[in-house]
């Protein structure tokens, strides 16, 4: 499936409200804390947001306009970094007169984040490499959209 | 008089509408379905794929055509180009003409076969293969044999042998009673007679309408008699090679599209045999930079353009696809020139005889025409007209010809085609093509309710680029689909995520659908 920025984010809405919903309530219930998970979750989504835009105009200079596995696999690991890096930016925060990035509990490990984040993400590249052409017949030929 | 590829049609096929009284008291066997596509190869088995899993009777449908499997045709096509059923095409491992859903690829297909075999390496490779293509390695093409495999058992699985029919259809027209009537023959003689068939909806899928002659060369051809020495890639033509592997030779090679990248190929593994050939690769004109589309412009190396499928990729459902779409007609014939085009892929193997050839001077590069051809001892003599600096006029003496400038694409050249463009004044789009809606309907022959649809070359220039491709059939097959359960075709259902993922798992256990 070859992108287009309003595939992007119905996909990413669509996969995170509902595969990553579900793997995000597991880790919840392993920590014994359902807000941290699911506020990294938001996160995810509306950094992702934004990120699509990023991703989208880099895909426009290949000739080809497409955007392979390991530009995803890129991808993924740069909003990680950018989110574990915000989650650690306590001058930032302080500075807003807050205690941490509101939501994400302050104890939160780098495996904890990793495991979390790197469990998502892995579960939806793999459906977005197949059951979701199956599921949705059309979807590969919209670029990704439902609508 | 009637010819074999010609013969005489009804007299009350002059008409443009006929009364369907008129055909059931004419003397002619008569028989009567609901979808009907004439072809028979890989574009009619895909919709005819589709149908049945979109809830169609099979019993409903009849494919017209004049050979049982459905990818003989392709296969030949193949063969004669030298790509062999162990050889790759040049595909995605997502163009799965046996699979509407593209999934999974043929990729994923050869790696659990590898790991079946216990080739765990070659598998590894390939899944860092298609992890990384086409950044880090060139892009995974499926084998010709596997895609052949794939077919054989998705025919199987609908029945095809019950739905294709032997025949060679004539004419379509247009009925009062809101269908279509065939003439086709049952046989490939002029005594097999005619036969009618009637059908409410209609597919047009014959393909290619044969092999292209260039102007220039096809007098030549015809009076000479010099078609052993002068050889279009698509036709059977192995004795070149035979040749050159005993007596070795010179060769002029016209086009520079990826049949000629696998004939370069084959050439140089002959030249491992025998040194003693040289090829000229005559090109139109230089080609030192491709063509741009916004901020991104095609690799071009050696004169050659390079992109790993027809189109780029954003036409078979990325951007480009929407842009397509929404393209009125000239715009349209301008994007179809400038992303498609004659193009190659980058292909390690084919760059580095390329290189090899040019450096150790067995194979040139020569820009401009062919002025005439004469016949010579044992080979022919060509003039080659420069079209650049001085237009110098040089004469050589060749051992063939090998023509790789492709397939004829003109509807005009089919006779189904030419009486149907005759006969109700078809219109063409900017790229000479036949003028189809977005849902590939021909809007010209709508009979409501009947539908005429086609797909495939015939409709290049029309809202889907690379209709030429596996893909491009599926997606075109969809689109009319989309327009059947639109109107509440007979049996014709609405594949939602429930009934897709059924269909699948039926496809996936290999049970009827």
């Amino acid at each position: 499936m070859t992108p287009t920025l309003w595939g992007r984010w119905q996909t990413r809405l669509l996969l995170l409200g509902t595969i990553g919903l579900l793997i995000t309530i597991g880790f919840g219930a392993l920590f014994g804390n359902f807000v941290t998970p699911l506020a990294l979750l938001g996160y995810v989504l509306l950094l992702g947001l934004a990120w699509d835009i990023v991703y989208q105009a880099l895909q426009s200079l290949r000739w080809d306009r497409d955007w392979p596995p390991l530009f995803m696999v890129g991808g993924g690991l740069l909003e990680a970094l950018l989110l574990w890096g915000l989650i650690k930016a306590d001058f930032l925060w302080a500075g807003l007169g807050l205690a941490g990035l509101p939501g994400v509990a302050p104890g939160l490990t780098l495996a904890q984040f990793a495991l979390h984040y790197g469990t998502v993400f892995t579960v939806i590249f793999l459906i977005m490499f197949g059951p979701m052409k199956v599921i949705f017949l059309k979807w590969r030929f919209r670029g990704g959209q439902f609508f | 008089m009637p010819t074999l590829s010609e013969p005489s049609l009804p007299s009350f096929f002059e008409q443009r509408q006929l009364s369907i009284g008129t055909l059931k008291h004419s003397s002619l066997p008569l028989e009567e379905t609901t979808y009907l596509t004439i072809g028979a190869g890989v574009g009619s088995f895909i919709w005819v794929d589709h149908l049945i899993i979109h809830g169609v009777d099979p019993t409903t449908i009849v494919a017209l055509g004049l050979e049982a499997r459905p990818y003989a045709r392709f296969r030949r096509l193949c063969r004669n180009s030298q790509i062999l059923d162990h050889d790759r095409l040049r595909s995605d491992s997502g163009g799965t003409p046996d699979n509407i859903w593209a999934w999974p690829g043929y990729a994923l297909r050869e790696m659990g076969r590898d790991l079946r075999c216990g080739r765990v390496r070659h598998a590894a490779r390939l899944a860092w293969q298609i992890f990384s293509e086409p950044v880090l390695h060139d892009p995974f093409t499926p084998q010709a044999g596997d895609v052949f495999t794939s077919l054989d058992r998705e025919a199987r699985r609908i029945g095809w042998r019950t739905i294709r029919r032997f025949g060679l259809a004539r004419a379509v027209r247009k009925t009062n009673d809101g269908r279509y009537v065939v003439a086709y023959s049952p046989t490939m003689a002029l005594k097999g007679g005619c036969r009618l068939i009637v059908a409410r909806y209609v597919h047009l899928a014959m393909g290619y309408p044969r092999v292209r002659v260039l102007p220039e060369l096809h007098q030549y051809r015809q009076q000479m008699d010099y078609s052993r020495h002068f050889v279009n890639t698509y036709e059977p033509h192995d004795h070149v090679y035979r040749r050159l592997r005993q007596t070795g030779g010179a060769i002029l090679l016209r086009g520079r599209g990826i049949t000629s990248s696998r004939i370069i190929q084959k050439l140089y593994e002959v030249y491992g045999h025998n040194p003693n050939i040289r090829i000229l690769h005559l090109m139109r004109s230089p080609k030192p930079n491709g063509p741009h589309y916004e901020y991104a412009r095609r690799l071009t190396r050696n004169h050659f353009d390079h992109q790993p499928y027809n189109f780029p990729k954003a036409c078979f459902g990325g951007d480009l696809r929407r842009v397509m779409e929404q393209a009125n007609d000239r715009e349209r014939a301008e994007l179809i020139s400038l992303w498609g085009g004659i193009t190659t892929a980058k292909r390690p193997l084919w760059e580095r005889i390329i290189t090899t050839g040019l450096t150790e001077g067995w194979y040139h590069i020569r820009f401009g025409r062919l002025a005439w051809v004469e016949p010579a001892q044992n080979g022919i003599t060509v003039a080659v007209q420069g079209d650049v600096a001085w237009s110098e006029e040089t004469q050589l003496r060749v051992d063939f010809i090998i023509d790789a400038t492709g397939l004829e694409v003109a509807p005009e050249r089919s006779p189904l085609w030419r009486d149907l463009l005759q006969c109700y004044g078809l219109p063409k789009n900017r790229a000479g093509q036949i003028k189809v809606t977005n849902d590939f309907e021909i809007a010209a022959l709508r009979n409501t309710p009947g539908r005429v649809f086609t797909g495939g070359i015939m409709s290049l220039g029309g809202p889907f680029a690379p209709v030429d491709s596996f893909t491009g059939l599926q997606y075109a097959a969809q689109k009319s689909l989309e327009s059947l359960i639109a109107q509440g075709a007979p049996g014709v259902r609405r594949l939602g995520p429930v009934r897709s993922v059924v269909q699948w798992s039926r496809w996936a256990v290999g049970v009827s659908p």
